[in-house]
């Protein structure tokens, strides 16, 4: 009936292999990913004059590897993402549930944490926390999952508001089941699809974070590479050595791409109303 | 509609108080900002002095207490750093940025409807498909990124706008394509989705078939019902974009709040800090009580309680 | 490098007791530089105040109806212009150089000339005397005489600013005495060779204004009696100076000076080849060729700051042993590491103290992978985990980055870690590092100034270095006055710490600027700029 969501197949495949490359990188990357070269520094990708061919994608400023740290990078950015996602879903999903079926004075707390998460200026809030706490995986984790929780809690709130008062949900606490069952039983599984659509699109804006982020100074552990502070160190080098800031850029954009098409095709799969 | 707004305004307060505790708590579990004030060697009695000239010798929850008490009435404070008045130094940096914000959500509501409607109008042809690329491209381009390319490309090569500063007009441009790129991709999958949705809705079709609806009666028809969507998201774009602007002043040396806020991190300035997160707060707050005002307007049926 | 100023607690050193008087031949050549204002101006200082306004209103000669304001672009914004509260050399430090007279004016060489005082002697120990300029006025009209030095000097010495100047502890200063309208009486509680340090940067401003006026009026319109008045501030963005024409020292060649805050790198580089701006500060090795073009050049200067690995005394046992701190000098090849990411454009550490007066005899640590791994065996600490720290200042992540790599190959396990500018300079005041950190030390040329920082109760002492038997002989040189005795302690000193490895010896930063082809002048090693010695070429 619908015709191929090419869009969702090609988000598909660029995830893919994101998670391919990360999963194989000890064996694909042409060289260690911290293996410095002081002597080859700032060597341009291999088509371009003066480039080797033994770095295909050229040197950064201390002379290692862009595509073995490329390629490596995708660790950070894919783990980050959906880790911050996860534990946001976990969060945001849970207070959302709490606040859409207790309703009243639990709602109006979670409602005004919600509030008052929106209104604080987030990127500040990052830097601070990761500035004075130390950055470190768990904590960027943490940190992420902060920004992407409300998204979760909306959306599941106002879902919970209408089904608890369908009538099966109303049956089951007729016949007395628990609550805690009512709410795993009855409820969650009704909310899954717009979870799993609002977790594609943080994921997407944890990846996105991250790099900013590392970009700003805070964040990840910087002996792991990671492409947002790829970005960092290629910045003052743009009209130089182009290529230490480009490619890490592009992987950035490709994944995250793949991750909002996928997003796009899974909330039309879900919801074929919303379908365009 | 009084009630309502006495409601609504509370809730603000409430959220106002939350962001404030939230900011103090964050920032006094620091550590003593002292330490960073003063040249290492300066003497401990000039350290104590210090200390109790910028009130940091009182107990935490007084603190708090006194900077709630003062921020009622408009004080809020003076800054470690700058040794001025926090709501001088934040009310001179909000223009800069309100500014930048406002440039950028202007191009994002332009092109953000303009590319939506486009989109929805051209369904499933070239042009379609071209805004889809490109509205996929910019959700996914990391802004920073596109901000130092802008300035190589525009600003170094072409040589046709300046590389940063606020002094002219045109100095805005680079810096709101930046901040706007994604709130304008956003807008126009926004915007052409719910057009969509509201051309496919029966009574339209219904309409459309029995040859009922104008062409134009039909689009303003459609905008009008996908207006609303719009204006919630764009009361939290808005919102978004004065949180983002961060990154991107620091890029384009522009002299908004949020190089404020990160100096005043940096220097464990907590006075201005906790005024200039307060303020962009409030800012975010009052937006979106417009939105639900504006709200009232465009759909009579909404009822606000 | 974006840091604080570092103030020093200074020992009494080399300076020796003798007076200093104005007229003195080096002095003069130097007034001359900065004598290139026409000379009508300076004939203007003698008229009346009526001659004057007159003058005043009319269109000032001299300068070129056309010219475009002089732009400095830094990576910071300046966030106080009180000059009671200066909080790094620049910009801050440059804006308050402009716009306020001190008592001394401090050389780029570190030596010393009249400001504010015509002459100095050292009455007694603890008395200095000072003669002061006459016929000197305040931006707003208010005259300058011994009162106002007293009103200003007592004022550095209350909160908040007696946490940010340093001219009482740093001088032991007991009282500040008017003993005529043109004479003042520095008092001190101990004698102190050290007088004239502090008095470059303590600052005089208009005292009435001072005292009458809001702080923070004050911190935002500074007024003093510097050869610029002060114009404006557009936070964030920028600060305007316009140049005092009844300046004593004459109108400065250049009329008027922007500073401007432009944080990114490329854009101060851009703005410099586009034009809009005339200095460009903080430029990398690996950026100052691309700073080049038809509009700028680049001019780099070995600045006094020496970039070193910090290694820490209060953590990780293995760094406690000498044998294991030069295996770290051996292991790291500086020589590759200024050729390649510095560019060329400096030199390895030579010792603590700056040259001239550094031990020739002293050589840098021989890059030798092998004699580092056996001084590891030989300490029997072979293969431990090592955190390698730095800050957000430019260049220190690659820095840090390649010894960590060198570390790696003699055996160590480095552990990088990256911290937050604030972060990283708690750390340091609590001493808190417990392995290598990348830090620069910026000094004056003054050896004993330059040891003191590593005896145990040296409060910029950020690794903790604790060794009784240079603590005595550090001290012991701040109290010989014989010269020719102190210079052979502090020697043996020199040699003695240069010995211990209290840092990776790394080399002298650089300090690059980037200069419109238009503007002539000479930059400082030390991070001032000072713009009204500069002057627009042709």
């Amino acid at each position: 009936m619908r015709p191929v969501p090419w869009l969702g197949v090609l988000g598909s495949l660029l995830i893919a292999v994101a998670v391919a490359v990360a999963v194989t990188a000890p064996w694909i990357a042409p060289a260690k990913p911290t293996q410095l070269d002081l002597r080859a520094r700032l060597a341009p990708p291999a088509w371009v004059d003066g480039g080797k061919s033994n770095h295909l994608l050229g040197t950064d400023n201390v002379g290692r590897d862009v595509l073995s740290r490329v390629i490596w990078g995708s660790r950070i950015s894919l783990t980050v993402g959906t880790a911050a996602a996860l534990l946001g879903m976990l969060l945001g999903s849970t207070l959302g549930l709490l606040a859409g079926y207790f309703r009243g004075g639990v709602d109006a707390v979670i409602s005004w944490l919600i509030n008052v998460q929106l209104a604080f200026p987030f990127t500040l809030l990052a830097i601070f926390l990761l500035g004075t706490v130390g950055g470190g995986f768990a904590a960027v984790v943490v940190v992420l999952a902060l920004a992407t929780w409300v998204n979760y809690a909306r959306i599941v709130r106002g879902q919970v508001l209408a089904i608890r008062e369908r009538d099966y949900v109303l049956a089951a606490r007729a016949v007395g089941v628990p609550t805690g069952r009512t709410l795993l039983r009855y409820i969650l599984p009704n909310t899954a699809a717009p979870i799993v659509v609002v977790a594609s699109f943080s994921t997407a804006q944890a990846i996105l974070t991250q790099a900013a982020l590392s970009f700003l100074g805070v964040g990840i552990d910087p002996s792991v590479p990671s492409w947002g502070a790829m970005l960092d160190e290629g910045r003052n080098y743009l009209q130089s050595a182009w290529w230490i800031a480009v490619f890490p850029g592009l992987a950035i954009a490709l994944t995250v791409l793949g991750v909002n098409l996928l997003g796009d095709w899974l909330r039309d799969w879900l919801d074929p109303k919303s379908a365009a | 509609m009084s009630t309502f707004l006495v409601r609504r305004l509370f809730s603000a307060c409430l959220v106002l108080l939350g962001v404030s505790l939230a900011t103090f708590m964050v920032a006094r579990s620091t550590g003593d900002p002292i330490t960073l004030l003063v040249p290492s060697n300066a003497t401990e009695a000039a350290r104590t002095e210090l200390r109790a000239h910028l009130g940091l010798d009182q107990p935490a929850p007084v603190q708090y207490a006194l900077f709630l008490l003062h921020a009622v009435q408009g004080d809020l404070g003076s800054s470690f750093v700058y040794k001025q008045r926090v709501l001088d130094l934040v009310v001179n940096r909000l223009g800069a940025t309100f500014e930048l914000a406002l440039a950028a959500f202007a191009i994002a509501l332009v092109l953000g409807i303009g590319l939506g409607m486009l989109a929805a109008l051209k369904r499933n042809t070239v042009v379609d498909f071209a805004i889809t690329a490109f509205t996929m491209m910019g959700l996914a381009i990391p802004p920073f990124w596109l901000g130092l390319i802008l300035i190589i490309v525009f600003a170094v090569r072409l040589q046709v706008l300046p590389v940063s500063g606020s002094d002219t007009a045109a100095a805005v441009i680079l810096p709101a394509i930046t901040l706007s790129l994604q709130s304008t991709a956003r807008l126009a999958r926004l915007l052409r989705s719910s057009m969509i949705e509201v051309l496919e809705a029966d009574y339209i079709r219904t309409a459309r078939a029995k040859g009922l609806m104008g062409r134009r009666v039909l689009w303003l028809h459609a905008f009008r019902n996908a207006l609303i969507p719009l204006v919630t998201m764009a009361g939290l774009e808005l919102g978004d974009l004065i949180s983002s602007a961060v990154v991107i002043e620091a890029i384009f040396a522009w002299p908004g709040l949020g190089r404020l806020a990160i100096t005043a991190v940096a220097q464990r300035d907590f006075p201005l800090l906790q005024g200039a997160v307060l303020v962009a707060a409030a800012c975010f707050v009052t937006i979106n009580l417009l939105v639900d005002w504006l709200y009232t307007r465009i759909d009579p049926r909404v009822v606000l309680r | 490098m974006k840091e604080r100023k570092h103030p020093f607690r200074l020992a009494v050193s080399d300076l020796g007791t003798s007076a200093f008087v104005a007229g003195h031949p080096h002095h003069k050549t130097r007034d001359a530089q900065m004598t290139t204002a026409p000379m009508m101006n300076r004939r203007q200082i003698g008229q009346g105040a009526a001659a004057l306004a007159v003058l005043l209103a009319m269109p000032r000669s001299g300068y070129a109806a056309d010219a475009k304001p002089v732009i400095i672009a830094s990576e910071e914004d300046v966030s106080t212009l009180d000059p009671h509260l200066i909080r790094n050399n620049h910009p801050i430090g440059t804006v308050v150089w402009s716009v306020f007279d001190s008592l001394v004016r401090r050389n780029a060489d570190g030596s010393h000339e009249p400001r504010l005082a015509l002459s100095w002697e050292q009455a007694e120990p603890t008395r200095w005397r000072f003669k002061l300029r006459p016929d000197v006025m305040f931006h707003n009209g208010e005259n300058f005489d011994a009162a106002a030095v007293v009103f200003n000097f007592n004022r550095m010495n209350v909160s908040p600013y007696n946490a940010e100047s340093q001219l009482w502890p740093g001088t032991n200063l007991k009282a500040v005495v008017a003993v005529d309208p043109m004479t003042v009486d520095l008092v001190t509680a101990e004698p102190t060779i050290n007088m004239l340090y502090w008095l470059e940067e303590a600052f005089v401003g208009a005292p009435k204004y001072l005292k009458d006026t809001a702080p923070e009026v004050v911190s935002a319109n500074p007024i003093g009696s510097g050869p610029y008045r002060f114009v404006s501030w557009k936070q964030g963005d920028r600060v305007t100076l316009t140049a005092n024409p009844t300046y004593w020292n004459g109108a400065p060649p250049i009329k008027d000076v922007v500073f401007r805050d432009i944080p990114e790198l490329s854009s101060r580089i851009n703005e410099l080849k586009a034009g809009s701006v005339d200095v460009a500060v903080g430029l990398t090795p690996d950026t100052a060729g691309g700073a080049k073009s038809p509009n700028s050049k680049v001019v780099a200067v070995n600045s006094l700051r020496k970039m070193h690995m910090g290694i820490s005394f209060t953590g990780i046992a293995p760094l406690k042993d000498k044998r294991v701190r030069q295996a770290l000098n051996h292991a790291v090849d500086v020589q590759t590491m200024i050729d390649t990411l510095q560019g060329g454009m400096t030199k390895p550490l030579l010792s603590l103290v700056n040259p001239p007066n550094n031990d020739p005899s002293l050589k840098p640590f021989a890059y030798d992978v092998e004699k580092a791994k056996s001084l590891l065996k030989a300490a029997g600490q072979e293969g431990f985990e090592l955190q390698v720290a730095y800050g957000r200042y430019p260049g220190a992540k690659e820095v840090s980055e390649t010894v960590a790599s060198y570390l790696e190959a003699i055996g160590l396990k480095p552990k990088l870690e990256a911290y937050e500018t604030g972060r990283f300079e708690e750390m340091l005041k609590q001493k808190a590092f417990t392995g290598i950190y990348y830090y620069g030390w910026a000094s004056l040329i003054n050896p004993s100034v330059e040891l003191v920082i590593l005896t145990s109760d040296a409060v910029d002492n950020s690794n903790g270095y604790n060794n009784p038997e240079y603590d005595k002989l550090v001290k012991t040189a701040s109290v010989t006055l014989d010269e020719a005795k102190r210079k052979a302690i502090l020697k043996q000193a020199e040699d003695f710490i240069w010995d211990e490895c209290p840092w990776v010896y790394l080399w002298y930063l650089p300090a690059i600027y980037g200069l419109s082809t238009r503007l002539d002048y000479a930059v400082r090693p030390d991070e001032y700029i000072e713009i009204y010695r500069a002057k627009l070429a042709g």
